[in-house]
């Protein structure tokens, strides 16, 4: 079965994109400092997230969604930290969180603006990541995470090319689409105008032999700060409660 | 035919040694002309091939110079250090394209240290040791770049 995933992804995602002009149009994207209750968030060194996930109990072979290559604000940082604003599709074990392995592609972006296309994966109670040049501002990205396409490997795939394929230490059994920022004082990708969100769009995962509709459970994290809104099976948007874009 | 028959068996050891000693000086000379590919001491060449990477003797000279390629290195995220700088012919056939590429491999220390992993909902990040950036060495074009922790 999985040596024809690859190229049912790559077909789908070629037909799919044929009807998406609607969906590529470019959102009005504004880099927003978040503040609470008058004052500048808290940078808080802690992980935050945003977003959606499916465990469905079985091996999950893979995941893909469109993911909005959105620019958020992300805070500088101070001594001693590396901060960072990221949005990424994932294939993870639900229940092995004690090495917490996953295998996740997509974008992030740093403090002062420079943006990748990153894969990371976990391995040897570590891991690993390589960084390569990104996608435009603005527009959309097919983001692909994959299982077993090639025996025993992760395969990770952008805008339905392969960029890189790493060996697999673990099988996957949730699939997730998050939004991620290492700092409360870093703006979650997405603004909270209706227009200004950070989109999931067109989200499958690859459950015993075939892909079917993502249909993931939303899971907005700390919702004084962040907002979530899953309009479909396939579409989950989430944003930053403290911007408007 | 006795005498033959004894001295049979000496000649082909005598042979034999010396083709021994032919191939063994013939090899040492093969290793002492070549020279050895480069190394990394902020990274095991172990964890690099984990990750599809390795660095082999360069090919041909850089027109980049080192200097420019840590400045590439360190653009995207300022105030960074260099660590070591080697230049190689990287091969690293995870990726697709493969990479094979003469390339200044810029090991970098970040003003805030090497980036933890980007964890998932509920679990914690894993720290990284080593942070590589892959200048192309007759371009000066970034390449990309890789990070993580040692395996041990």
């Amino acid at each position: 079965m999985s040596r024809f995933r690859a190229p049912l992804v790559i077909a789908g995602i070629g037909m799919l994109t044929a009807f998406l002009p609607a969906a590529t149009a470019t959102p009005a994207l504004a880099k927003c400092q978040p503040y609470y209750n008058g004052s500048p968030r808290s940078d808080d060194n802690q992980y935050h997230f945003d977003g959606w996930y499916r465990s469905p109990g079985v091996t999950v072979g893979g995941i893909y969604s469109s993911i909005l290559n959105y620019s958020p604000w992300v805070q500088p940082n101070g001594s001693g930290e590396n901060h960072f604003v990221a949005a990424w599709t994932m294939l993870d074990h639900a229940s092995s969180c004690s090495t917490c392995d996953y295998a996740q592609v997509g974008w992030f972006e740093n403090p002062g603006g420079a943006r990748y296309t990153f894969t990371q994966w976990t391995h040897d109670n570590t891991f690993s990541e390589n960084d390569f040049s990104p996608q435009s501002v603005g527009s959309y990205t097919y983001y692909t995470t994959l299982y077993n396409n090639t025996p025993g490997k992760f395969t990770f795939q952008v805008a339905g090319s392969t960029i890189d394929t790493e060996t697999a230490a673990f099988t996957p059994n949730e699939g997730e689409i998050y939004g991620e920022e290492n700092t409360l004082a870093s703006q979650m990708p997405g603004g909270y105008n209706s227009n200004a969100h950070e989109v999931f769009s067109d989200a499958n995962i690859y459950l015993n032999g075939a892909y079917q509709a993502f249909s993931g459970t939303a899971d907005p994290g700390n919702t004084t700060y962040f907002g979530n809104s899953k309009t479909s099976s396939q579409y989950d948007m989430v944003w930053d409660k403290a911007c408007a874009s | 035919m006795m005498n033959f028959r004894l001295s049979s068996p000496r000649i082909l050891v005598t042979t034999g040694l010396i083709a021994a000693l032919a191939t063994g000086i013939a090899v040492s000379i093969t290793a002492l002309a070549a020279p050895a590919p480069p190394t990394l001491t902020t990274v095991t060449t172990q964890t690099l091939a984990a990750s599809g990477v390795t660095l082999g003797v360069p090919e041909v000279p850089a027109t980049v110079s080192r200097d420019a390629a840590i400045q590439v290195a360190t653009a995207a995220l300022p105030g960074s250090q260099s660590r070591e700088v080697v230049l190689a012919q990287v091969h690293n056939d995870h990726l697709a394209p493969v990479l094979d590429r003469l390339a200044w491999v810029v090991s970098i220390m970040p003003p805030g240290g090497i980036y933890s992993s980007s964890a998932r909902p509920g679990g914690q990040a894993l720290q990284g040791s080593y942070l590589l950036v892959f200048v192309d060495a007759q371009t000066g074009a970034f390449i990309y770049a890789t990070r993580g922790g040692e395996i041990h």
